[in-house]
């Protein structure tokens, strides 16, 4: 792990440029999704750690009348199945509402 | 009330639905017995006191039942509800004792529960992570911020069990990987709060890559159950212990708690802001005071002075003072060092844990950013800086932390956390003395404190330990196993009229006594999920233990409370103390 440990560090001084930008505010997105610490895995049209929300928005427009429900519960329980192996965080502390209503917001996105 | 028996007629008007939660209507001595459900009393429970809205004094007021199960809460404690917290117990879903009206003790029941998962600390989820070594570095990754594993955490294992896509081995490290990748951009932006620029500065070195394997060996299963934890050494507590957990209002995350000269305050650091707040310990309000100036200090270290309290910075750069009474500051900027900021971290203090100066009237600090040891003559405002030496097969992460200055006030001994390592510096010839090399460079050697005769006490983070070091013999007395390796031990606390070291915890939700006579340990289990201890003091008048909730920074969950201890050993008042107040 010695040896790992060398080799992060050398990473750091490339991988680290790419996390400072990507830790830049994103006053683009909704108060309540910043509230939510959303933006710590997601920004509106590029990969960070999870999918970016306009991909979400393609991707659950597809499920219909029902997307914005199930979009919000899986906000809140998390897991996997649409962005590769790994799983999306529950965000348990979330409540219902609340996952509605960013629900709701990430639908209305278009790609530009 | 006069047998301190607590009955039906002192106000059990309503009952709580769920547990053995009982709701009290009305202030006053509180006494009862925790039993099981075979009506034998428990021992060692903790008994908290939850104060009602509106109500003033501690947010919760906690107490031990003796060896007959029985506790008194002090007069002092407001109504609230109450709740037992035991090892090996759960209360029991609609127990209520006594009935309304009826002349019946007090009586919370508990049920024999395997599973302690909720009520165990975070570290009993490492107790069997092997190699040591591995334990050691996931502690020195992760527990600087956040307990390990976190509830959270413990939820993402389950959703990574309960995921088909995530199930390959592969999958599991990919799944944690992202996870620190996260936590790097969270301390990114934190490191980034009192600047345009963005940080860089992140905890895991930039690759997740280390990071997330130790975390994909050690969080496996869907982590829902635990058994067999056990706090490892005897309970340092009894039935006159009383722990009193005050709550500041949110925004917050506080650092560290201390009282000065007067016990009715408690002087807490909120790394978060720009303020220092005063909690009125028999009221519990609150009272914010505001640094000084537009410039974000975020108040970390926090170190008793006869003179008032003395504040170090989460950010570089300054070092600060409050006079308690007029509530008046000063501040001394600090210059960069070859252009780069002084992140200051301790301040020297003595064995009575105040802030002391060097003979030529120094304050020394720890300088985290630069890997030296600095001076600061506050009335002539110069300042000194020296590089601590590179350390032969141990270069780079150094992190210089905790220090502490030698009875004779000629050298500060300090620890470096990063290198597992640790050394002196002569403040007469300026001049750096001993150099000690740990074994293991993941030992984590953090905060530290000496006693009068000489005896360096260290916290051994990363290895769960506690080093005792003869500075005058420049020899080892030994290393010794914490009763929980996996906890995180984040400071020492020499306690002149005890004669013991008090140890805090970041990851075991517990304090631990050592008694340098007997070399064993004792335990104050902590009646709080995610008490995330950092530094403790000893009141200067009552003995009591001072510290608090640390959960920083902002983003992590947790309790922020400043919490008192008090023993209930009944020490003598030290007289000679008042003599002392500023």
């Amino acid at each position: 792990m010695r040896g790992a440990g060398l080799a992060a560090a050398a990473a750091a001084l490339l991988f680290g440029a790419t996390l400072a930008s990507a830790a830049e505010p994103q006053p683009e997105l909704p108060a309540l999704v910043l509230q939510s610490h959303c933006d710590e895995c997601h920004t509106l049209s590029s990969v960070l750690i999870g999918p970016p929300f306009i991909a979400v928005a393609l991707r659950y427009r597809a499920e219909g009348d029902t997307a914005a429900e199930v979009l919000a519960r899986k906000i809140i329980a998390g897991g996997g199945g649409n962005w590769g192996v790994v799983p999306m965080v529950p965000n348990e502390r979330v409540s219902l509402a609340d996952a509605r209503t960013m629900a709701r917001w990430i639908l209305t996105l278009q790609a530009k | 009330m006069s047998n301190r028996t607590f009955f039906a007629r002192a106000a059990l008007a309503a009952f709580a639905t769920g547990g053995a939660t009982l709701a009290l209507t009305a202030a006053g001595a509180t006494a009862g017995r925790v039993v099981d459900l075979n009506d034998h009393g428990l021992a060692g429970a903790m008994v908290t006191l939850t104060k009602a809205a509106g109500a003033p004094g501690p947010a919760a007021t906690t107490v031990f039942t003796d060896g007959q199960g029985a506790f008194v809460l002090p007069d002092s404690a407001p109504g609230g509800t109450l709740s037992a917290r035991l090892l090996g117990y759960a209360e029991v879903a609609g127990a209520r004792s006594p009935a309304p009206g009826l002349q019946t003790p007090l009586m919370l029941i508990m049920r024999a529960e395997a599973n302690q998962a909720g009520v165990a600390p975070a570290s009993a989820w490492l107790a069997h992570m092997t190699p040591q070594q591995d334990r050691e570095q996931l502690v020195m990754a992760c527990v600087a911020c956040h307990q390990m594993p976190a509830p959270e955490v413990r939820a993402y294992a389950k959703v990574i069990d309960d995921t088909p896509q995530a199930r390959s081995a592969a999958a599991h490290e990919q799944s944690w990987a992202a996870i620190v990748q996260q936590m790097n951009l969270i301390s990114a932006r934190e490191f980034s709060r009192n600047s345009s620029a963005p940080s860089t500065n992140v905890y895991s070195g930039g690759d997740p890559g280390p990071t997330a394997h130790l975390l994909a060996e050690a969080l496996v299963g869907p982590m829902q159950e635990l058994k067999g934890y056990e706090y490892g050494a005897p309970l340092a507590v009894t039935a006159k212990t009383v722990i009193r957990e005050y709550a500041v209002p949110e925004p917050n995350a506080i650092r560290e708690a201390i009282t000065l000269y007067d016990p009715g305050s408690l002087w807490v650091a909120d790394v978060s802001t720009n303020r220092i707040m005063r909690v009125d310990t028999a009221s519990g309000a609150v009272h914010n005071i505001e640094l000084p100036g537009a410039r974000l200090v975020g108040p970390h270290t926090l170190v008793r002075g006869r003179d008032g309290l003395w504040i170090g910075p989460f950010f570089p750069g300054v070092i600060s003072h409050l006079d308690p009474k007029t509530e008046s500051w000063k501040m001394w900027p600090l210059a960069p060092v070859a252009g780069h900021p002084i992140g200051v971290h301790d301040l020297s203090f003595d064995t009575n844990h105040e802030l002391i100066t060097d003979r030529h009237g120094r304050i020394w600090f720890s300088d985290i950013a630069n890997n030296a040891v600095g001076w600061i003559d506050t009335h002539s405002g110069r300042t000194g800086s020296y590089a601590v030496p590179p350390v032969a097969g141990r270069i780079g992460n150094e992190q210089i932390y905790g220090l502490a200055m030698s009875p004779d006030r000629t050298h500060i001994w300090y620890a470096q956390l990063g290198i597992g390592c640790f050394g002196s510096f002569d403040v007469d010839k300026l001049r750096f003395d001993a150099e000690v090399t740990l074994a293991d460079r993941d030992a984590g050697p953090r905060r530290i404190s000496m006693a009068e005769d000489g005896i360096l006490y260290l916290a051994l983070y990363g290895s769960g330990q506690l080093a005792a070091y003869d500075t005058h013999a420049g020899r080892m007395l030994g290393i010794y196993d914490l009763p929980d390796r996996a906890s995180a031990p984040y400071s020492t606390t020499w306690d002149p009229r005890r004669k013991v070291v008090w140890i805090t915890t970041s990851n075991a939700d517990a304090l631990y006594r050592f008694d340098p006579k007997t070399q064993g340990f004792g335990v104050i289990p902590l009646p709080r999920e995610r008490a995330f201890l950092r530094s403790v003091n000893i009141d200067p008048y009552s003995g009591a233990l001072v510290t608090s909730y640390a959960n920083i920074v902002q983003h992590v969950r947790g309790p922020r409370m400043a919490v008192i201890v008090d023993l209930g050993d009944e020490l003598p008042k030290v007289a000679a103390l008042a003599a002392r107040q500023p």
